[in-house]
């Protein structure tokens, strides 16, 4: 076979398992932060036992969720009930593929086995970026929705049930949102909308010409995620945590992964998308710069998650139904269509 | 080579579980199946440097059509186990026919122009230099735009269709919904009265639209669980009519004073009258 592709095969095989890792690392440090900071935010402490300030608290985590006795209930779809939260976690991983962490490919220093080895900075950087995006967030529903129907229970398929609305619904704003982004960057590819942004001393962000989309797609990302207020398909004290409630051990804790993990990538879409990704002040000359950047908004975007958390009570489902029906889906459209008027104003 | 053996498995997968999906006796491990069908089909068009179509498939197919098949499976629930039936009837084998016919002239088609050279100007190459997304774009707005409009509003009208459907199928064909608090009747919850439909709201203890109301044979309490649901009734248009309805209550009914405050400050006129002549 072809060295070059053999190489390829390689470097991307590696880059993939790192970000992997990093991720899985990524989830095990936000459930810390989480339980510190909504400690915090309700004048507590949070976790203070194991380690400083608590910060040992995820090991202690792991070990319980790992060595806890694996129980498959006799009364579930086995099959299903075992694929589920694997189905959970994939999808909100995948989503990273596409997210640029830095603008150029660079070179590695010295040769392995003879060979130069470039790495991008991105897994793929593909023609249809943002459309995959959306349509890998769509496949995230299916983790949940066969959990809560595959356990057989009746509490877990109104979890089931509640996401399959919630996500179908949420998902329609989200993606007109995205329209705006997508006529001023005039592209689909991330790099290339990345690169729009990185004019004006690399501010010049999209959350300025649209404000609107990036609340509308914060709003739709929290429900996608299911993340408080939109938690709907857990809600522990209606229904015993929902589409889980037949689930535990590490089981459980793979659906607990892929919750932090979909708000952790979906962080990065977001600050990718709307501010900025790796644009600032002087990343172009210092590529190094622009990944400090990128993890900077993407800490300030998953405080203000869990900030929200904290401070919001969950919507009642009739509401949410209601309001994205009658009020994002035509604020998104509407921001769509006076984005398209403008753009074609100023464009030709 | 690579790429035939990559291709062979996906066609593989992509046969087997479409065989799984219409043998499968479990709708939601049929449901599955399709999903696992539409997947390798977008693969396939990823290897044929369609991206966005693949990209759109999973969108919308995998993505938005399976999860609808699921939910109405988990809400309206399946027997799991259901025997297949005689499969083999009069009418499947006359599909069988027409989905072969389909196969020969598709894949006469597609050997025709693919296989046996004369691709079309947009090989990959070429698309490579513009992009996927516009190649479409341009294909769709330029040549195709009368078309792809026609499809636009063909989608649309079968929304609408819908919509129109479910809300007005009862008021086509009533004048008149009464919402009937009585608890004599027996069975039925709702009655026919030539161009009236009467909806005893005991029977059927949710809101729905009415523009009537009469109070036949029922306690204090009833009428308390009623008004108490208008009361947190959300729905603006129907929170204006409640104040202009007329409300019959019939005199066989003994509802205390308060009840009857209650009655007159929601509805617009209170009637004592005999029910079925008040309905008249």
């Amino acid at each position: 076979m072809d060295p070059q592709l053999v190489t390829d095969l390689v470097v991307h095989t590696i880059l993939i398992v790192i970000v992997a890792t990093l991720l899985m690392g990524g989830f095990a440090a936000m459930t810390v932060v989480e339980r510190k900071l909504l400690g915090r935010f309700t004048l507590r402490y949070g976790p203070n036992r194991v380690g400083k300030f608590g910060t040992l608290q995820v090991i202690a985590d792991m070990f319980k969720m790992f060595f806890k006795e694996e129980v498959v209930p006799d009364h579930v779809d086995r099959a299903i009930y075992l694929m589920a939260p694997g189905m959970a976690l994939v999808p909100a991983m995948l989503a990273f593929a596409v997210v640029p962490i830095a603008q150029a490919p660079f070179v590695l220093p010295f040769e392995v086995f003879g060979y130069t080895i470039t790495v991008n900075p991105w897994i793929a950087d593909i023609n249809v970026g943002v459309l995959y995006i959306l349509a890998i967030g769509s496949l995230g529903t299916y983790g949940v929705v066969l959990g809560g129907w595959s356990s057989n229970n009746k509490y877990s398929l109104l979890g089931g049930l509640r996401t399959s609305a919630q996500m179908l619904s949420y998902e329609l704003p989200m993606g007109v949102a995205l329209l705006g982004v997508i006529m001023l960057a005039g592209s689909l590819q991330l790099t290339q909308i990345v690169d729009f942004q990185n004019a004006w001393l690399g501010l010049r962000w999209f959350i300025l010409f649209q404000p609107i989309a990036f609340i509308i797609f914060y709003i739709c990302s929290l429900a996608e995620a299911g993340r408080a207020p939109f938690d709907l398909p857990e809600t522990e004290n209606e229904l015993i945590a929902g589409f889980a409630t037949e689930y535990g051990a590490m089981k459980f804790g793979l659906f607990f992964g892929a919750e932090y993990i979909h708000m952790i990538v979906v962080s990065f879409i977001m600050a990718t998308l709307f501010l900025g990704g790796w644009s600032g002040p002087f990343a172009t000359q210092v590529p190094l710069l622009g990944i400090v950047y990128l993890l900077l908004k993407v800490g300030f975007i998953l405080f203000t998650m869990i900030w929200v958390r904290a401070s919001t009570p969950r919507v009642r489902f009739d509401k949410l139904m209601k309001f994205n029906w009658k009020f994002l889906l035509p604020l998104s459209i509407a921001n769509a269509a006076v984005t398209a008027l403008v753009a074609g104003v100023i464009f030709f | 080579m690579l790429e035939q053996i990559i291709f062979f498995a996906l066609a593989a997968v992509a046969v087997l579980s479409a065989l799984g999906v219409v043998f499968n006796k479990n709708v939601v491990h049929s449901a599955l199946f399709l999903l696992l069908n539409f997947s390798t089909i977008a693969f396939l068009y990823f290897m044929l440097n369609a991206q966005f179509l693949g990209v759109a498939q999973i969108l919308v197919y995998a993505g938005a059509i399976v999860v609808l098949f699921l939910f109405v499976v988990m809400l309206v629930g399946a027997d799991v186990g259901e025997p297949l039936g005689n499969w083999l009837s009069g009418q499947n084998i006359f599909l069988m026919v027409l989905g072969l016919i389909l196969l020969t002239v598709v894949g006469t088609a597609v050997f025709e122009n693919t296989v046996l050279g004369a691709g079309g100007e947009m090989t990959p190459e070429v698309v490579a230099q513009f992009g996927q997304t516009e190649v479409i774009a341009a294909a769709l707005f330029t040549q195709y735009t009368l078309p792809f409009q026609l499809v636009a509003v063909l989608l649309s009208v079968g929304v609408i269709g819908v919509v129109w459907l479910a809300q007005h199928q009862q008021r086509q064909k009533f004048r008149q919904v009464v919402a009937v608090l009585d608890a004599g009747w027996d069975g039925e919850s709702q009655k026919v009265h030539h161009d009236k439909l009467r909806v005893n709201w005991l029977r059927r203890p949710k809101l729905f639209d009415f523009d009537w109301v009469e109070i036949a044979r029922a306690t204090d309490d009833d009428v308390a669980r009623f008004t108490r649901q208008i009361e947190n009734d959300e729905d603006r248009w129907r929170g204006l009519r409640y104040p202009q309805m007329v409300c019959v209550v019939s005199p066989e009914c003994d509802l205390s004073e308060s009840t009857h405050l209650k009655l007159r400050q929601m509805f617009g006129e209170v009637r004592t009258a005999d029910v079925e002549r008040g309905a008249q």
